[in-house]
């Protein structure tokens, strides 16, 4: 039974081409104004998922409910509140920019195209070329327009397949903070990317797919604890310079760093004892500033390494 | 209202995409077939009075054979090229809210009516403004009989590089298809592109 307040509900999502089975039987969900992080290795099914999600093609088997509405059943609802950024987008060339973002944005009902074309151009910084013709733009400002295209008029659900390929750094630190803004502004925003720094940067979740299947799901420090992977905690007090000696003593601790000028110290545990070690911070009246959870590159390794021996 | 609003804008589009990118696929046939209507009518003017000559007979009839194979090439050929820009496009349609009955009116919208516009229509509008004024007032020049086999040679050698033509279109555009250079599993109009789809991969697999 699928219930209404997640933004995405899959379940048990299955399709094939031909002999070719690309999903068997997705399930997960995700909530309001969450950022996840859709990986896996290549033909894993990521991009399958998201154009079932997007209503552009019909799954073979499960349930998927989209903003509450099944994408295949109701695509005209679905799609005019979602952004989908395709793997392989194609975009009408020969036409100027601006007047391709001022279509896009009438097809979706925008009342005042224009404000929001010149605001997004500001946004992507592509506003120099408004006037150019697509067929003329590079591959890095090609993908400032169409990630405009995606963007526009602020959809409540955004689906990103490799949404900062070709672009530079500064174009990458521009769109990863504009969807941390929407992020805050309750949009949800689903990413799917082989740059795993940048999930790491923008996504509070992630979601691992292998052949067709979900492997792992969740927020990073929770799977960490899963796998076993180190987490980093950052603690504040007083008398750190006693206290830092008593931490260092214990059997499961892994590297401590005492920083002496901010009175910090950042203590490395096994995640599996990050119970056991908040009791022991607790009795020596230190608090946790942060908790750090690996590298998102060293759990999806790990995760990796844990299917294959499987 | 908004429905057709959206449906009006996506077309609008499409034909900019189509007369920025295919151009020559609507320029070419009109030129082409304004000539072939304007030397029809006024080689059967001239015609008319040597209906006994047997042999300029059969050229008139191969001229009329000529200009009807020509006209159906012609439309095939821009067609084919306007729907393989829709079908570069088709995944940038796909994703705007569009309903997939609605692609099928913006398909043939902004396909089939530059396309008749380019063959019949414009050619046609032309000849009535251009060419029968003219022939009314006497303005055209008598022609050697010289020049009316020679005239009909011609055209009948454009014929041949239209169907040359045309036939190597349609291998593009069956190749594009083939190659999945166009996402065709992205669309499901009554399921027949899934089909189509499913029937390729099955077969790409095979060859694999």
């Amino acid at each position: 039974m699928i219930s209404i307040e997640a933004v995405i509900e899959v379940e048990k999502l299955a399709k094939s081409y031909g002999k070719i089975q690309a999903l068997k039987g997705v399930s997960f969900k995700v909530y309001s104004g969450e950022i996840v992080g859709y990986i896996g290795p290549n033909a894993s099914g990521k991009t399958t998922t998201l154009k079932i999600l997007a209503g552009l093609i019909k799954a073979d088997f499960g349930e998927v409910k989209v903003l509450g509405l099944d994408p295949w059943e109701n695509s005209l609802e679905v799609k005019s509140k979602l952004g989908f950024l395709p793997e392989k987008p194609i975009i009408p060339l020969g036409v100027e920019v601006s007047f391709l973002l001022e279509k896009v944005a009438k097809i979706r009902g925008i009342s005042y195209p224009r404000r929001e074309i010149i605001k997004l151009s500001q946004t992507l910084d592509f506003k120099d070329y408004l006037n150019v013709s697509i067929g003329k733009l590079s591959r890095g400002y090609l993908q400032r327009v169409l990630l405009a295209t995606t963007l526009i008029g602020e959809p409540e659900l955004l689906l990103l397949d490799e949404p900062t390929a070709n672009l530079d750094p500064v174009g990458r630190k521009l769109l990863l903070s504009y969807l941390k803004e929407l992020s805050r502004r309750k949009h949800t925003i689903i990413i799917s990317s082989h740059i795993l720094s940048e999930i790491e940067a923008t996504c509070n979740k992630l979601i691992v797919i292998y052949s067709g299947s979900i492997i792992a799901k969740g927020k990073l420090e929770d799977l960490a604890i899963k796998y076993g992977l180190p987490i980093s905690l950052t603690l504040t007090g007083k008398d750190l310079e006693v206290k830092v000696n008593e931490i260092r003593k214990l059997e499961y601790i892994g590297r401590v760093l005492f920083d002496y000028k901010n009175k910090l110290i950042e203590a490395q545990i096994e995640s599996s004892k990050l119970s056991e070690f908040q009791d022991f911070i607790k009795d020596l009246d230190l608090n946790i500033l942060k908790i750090k959870p690996p590298s998102i590159e060293e759990l999806y390794l790990k995760i990796m390494e844990d299917v294959e021996i499987e | 209202m908004n429905r057709l609003k959206a449906i009006i804008n996506l077309i609008s589009l499409q034909i900019e995409t189509n007369f920025k990118n295919k151009w020559y696929a609507m320029i070419i046939p009109t030129v082409y077939l304004f000539m072939l209507n304007t030397s029809t009518v006024v080689i059967s003017s001239y015609t008319e009075p040597l209906k006994s000559n047997i042999i300029l007979e059969r050229c008139m009839a191969g001229m009329n054979i000529t200009y009807y194979v020509t006209t159906l090439l012609s439309l095939v050929i821009c067609s084919t090229l306007l729907l393989i820009e829709f079908g570069e496009n088709i995944n940038f349609n796909l994703i705007q809210p569009i309903r997939r009955s609605e692609y099928v009116v913006c398909l043939w919208t902004s396909t089939i009516f530059p396309t008749i516009l380019a063959t019949m229509i414009i050619p046609a509008t032309l000849v009535s403004i251009i060419i029968s004024p003219s022939y009314a007032l006497n303005l055209i020049p008598c022609m050697s009989i010289h020049t009316l086999m020679m005239t009909l040679f011609l055209t009948q050698i454009y014929a041949l590089v239209i169907i040359l033509s045309c036939f190597l279109l349609l291998r593009k555009g069956v190749g594009l298809i083939y190659y999945n250079r166009v996402d065709i599993h992205s669309i499901d109009v009554n399921g027949t592109f899934n089909k189509l789809f499913l029937a390729i991969r099955s077969k790409n697999n095979q060859l694999n």
